[in-house]
């Protein structure tokens, strides 16, 4: 389920970034980010609905905090650098 | 006790200096700015030397004593501390140059800081050893490149554009490649994805490897992906295409040197096969992009590109000698074409403009400057007495006894096409008059700042091309260090500081 939605956001990014319009270009970075930012989440050993420290005594069930953390540096990087294109665009309509 | 004050210290200069920047920049005071700059870049020149003479033999740094497979590890060994010096000797030239560099704008703190934040990512990127910490920092350098771009009195923003999404799209294939190694092996530390990999290298671990490494390649301009470098470094002022092609295009190849040797991707025949490829094809493409082209700083961009495809030649082959080659050309290369570049930005500020259609007669203009242009020029095309002749040499002499006769060729081709350019560039903007006659051709001096910093950049390829064994000998101690991966995961794996 995950890889198919990744998917398809995948591509429908690719699609945007390939067109003139610079929004849309900023909304494909966006949707490309966004779901390499959920396969990250998915590569190390994530359980649903299972947090990674609280509550549990039994490891095997613990959920690997380590992609979440790396998630989480990824999705601000990529924010920052969307508020920065955003302010490109919006410079050079004043100009 | 130095092994930990030292690179704290390496550290905290950029970050303090861009933030004074920042600051002064606000303030508008312009001698400050000046000044300010050229104390710290001293500050990082002389930190870079006592980090290279005294900095020891190989320092770890664990971040905040997570031992090594679990925390970040700062590796300070011959290779990223002979980079920082390199960098630290390029970036006071330029600064001083920038001093005088009209093109600016009128901000010129701006560029500063965003120089002192390029600084520090490359920095990062060259020491680190661990793969989403390389990831973290080439963002940081991505940042600080859009500010540098940004800092001139055109509108480049359209040019801007193409950069930011290139680059953007490069470091998130970087992003996914390092998540999939993750999930492959467990770790993100590049000495133990290493140890991992020597016993096994299975094809989705591959696949991974060559995705990183495809994301470094659209970061560094390699052959598919180079079109956006050609377009959008010559748009913006001269300092920042010097301070962008010497530093930020070159740490790419640093670190993809030191992945393949740590990682010892030259095993897998399809890999290198392809890299040879790709190296070929960008040294031919950018010359030939170089040879069509008519505006000096194109021209040069070009041959970026070009000069890199021998680099990414040199870094797949796997022997020892391939390693000194490509640290000998990596350097010359730096030197070459941030003076090469300097002498297009004094041209544009005197003249306002670097088409050679429009440009004539600066010989007699002024011979210094035409005489220094002529020293680099030669350098770049490889002449004898100067270091471009070494550093091809080398490179041809590794490619030649890993028997890759093709790539020799196309090196050989590559290099007379790059001598047509730089002939191109000499006859029509020193030597013959101009087609349109629009500007008086009286006489200019250099100011002494501009002659500063040029014969600084121009002594360095021929002190190297004179006396090249020095240097040889300290990039081989260097070489020995990285060809052998297996003590560098030892040293870095077990203990530290």
């Amino acid at each position: 389920m995950v890889s198919v939605a990744c998917a398809i956001m995948v591509a429908v990014s690719v699609f945007m970034l390939l067109e003139q319009d610079k929004r849309r270009n900023i909304v494909g970075l966006a949707l490309l980010s966004a779901a390499i930012n959920i396969i990250l989440l998915f590569c190390g050993k994530l359980i649903p609905n299972n947090p990674a420290f609280i509550g549990n005594i039994d490891f095997n069930k613990l959920s690997n905090p380590v992609p979440q953390a790396l998630v989480l540096t990824a999705i601000v990087i990529g924010f920052g650098l969307l508020v920065f294109l955003t302010v490109l665009i919006k410079v050079q309509k004043h100009d | 006790m130095i092994d930990v004050m030292l690179p704290a210290l390496l550290f905290s200069l950029p970050v303090i200096g861009a933030s004074l920047h920042l600051y002064l920049s606000h303030q508008k005071n312009e001698t400050a700015t000046n000044v300010c700059q050229i104390i710290l870049s001293g500050l990082f020149f002389l930190l870079g030397v006592f980090l290279f003479v005294k900095g020891g033999n190989l320092s770890v740094i664990h971040v905040a004593n997570w031992l090594a497979p679990y925390g970040i590890s700062i590796v300070f060994d011959g290779l990223s501390k002979l980079m920082i010096l390199t960098f630290s000797i390029v970036m006071l030239c330029i600064n001083i140059y920038s001093l005088q560099d009209t093109t600016l704008g009128c901000n010129h703190g701006q560029f500063y800081a965003g120089s002192w934040l390029l600084c520090l990512g490359i920095m990062g990127s060259v020491s680190t050893y661990d793969i989403f910490n390389l990831y973290v920092w080439s963002e940081v350098m991505l940042v600080s490149a859009f500010i540098i771009l940004a800092s001139t009195q055109k509108n480049n923003i359209d040019r801007i554009w193409q950069y930011a999404l290139f680059n953007i799209m490069g470091t998130l294939v970087m992003l996914l490649a390092i998540a999939l190694i993750y999930g492959a092996t467990g770790s993100l530390h590049m000495a133990e994805i290493a140890k991992q990999f020597q016993s096994g290298f299975t094809p989705q671990m591959q696949i991974s490897v060559m995705l990183l490494m495809l994301g470094l390649a659209v970061k560094g301009g390699i052959f598919p992906f180079y079109f956006w470098l050609p377009d959008s470094y010559p748009s913006t002022s001269a300092s920042s295409t010097m301070m962008l092609s010497s530093l930020n295009t070159k740490a790419v190849m640093i670190v993809m040197l030191r992945l393949v040797w740590l990682w010892q991707l030259t095993q897998f025949a399809w890999m290198q096969n392809a890299f040879i490829f790709l190296a070929c094809c960008t040294m031919f493409f950018g010359v030939m992009g170089a040879a069509n082209n008519f505006r000096i700083r194109d021209i040069l961009s070009f041959h970026i590109v070009s000069q890199l495809g021998y680099i990414f030649l040199a870094i797949i082959i796997p022997s020892s000698t391939a390693i000194v080659a490509v640290l000998f050309f990596l350097i010359h290369n730096l030197f070459v074409k941030t003076s090469l570049l300097l002498c297009s930005g004094i041209i544009e500020q005197r003249y306002g403009t670097c088409d050679l259609s429009e440009l004539g007669q600066i010989i007699k203009a002024c011979p210094l400057l035409a005489g220094l242009f002529f020293i680099s020029a030669m350098s770049l095309a490889g002449f004898p007495p100067l270091s471009g002749f070494w550093g091809k040499l080398l490179i041809l002499k590794v490619a030649y006894h890993d028997e890759l006769y093709v790539a020799l060729l196309v090196a050989l081709v590559v290099s007379l096409f790059t001598m047509y350019s730089m002939i191109k560039i000499w006859r029509y903007a020193y030597c013959e008059l101009a087609d349109t006659v629009f500007k008086d051709y009286e006489t200019f001096k250099l100011s002494k700042i501009q002659l500063l910093s040029l014969v600084l950049l121009c002594a360095v390829p021929l002190i190297i091309g004179i006396f090249p064994n020095s240097l040889l000998e300290v990039l081989s101690a260097i070489a020995a260090q990285v060809s052998q991966p297996r003590l560098m995961l030892d040293a870095v794996l077990g203990g530290g500081v």
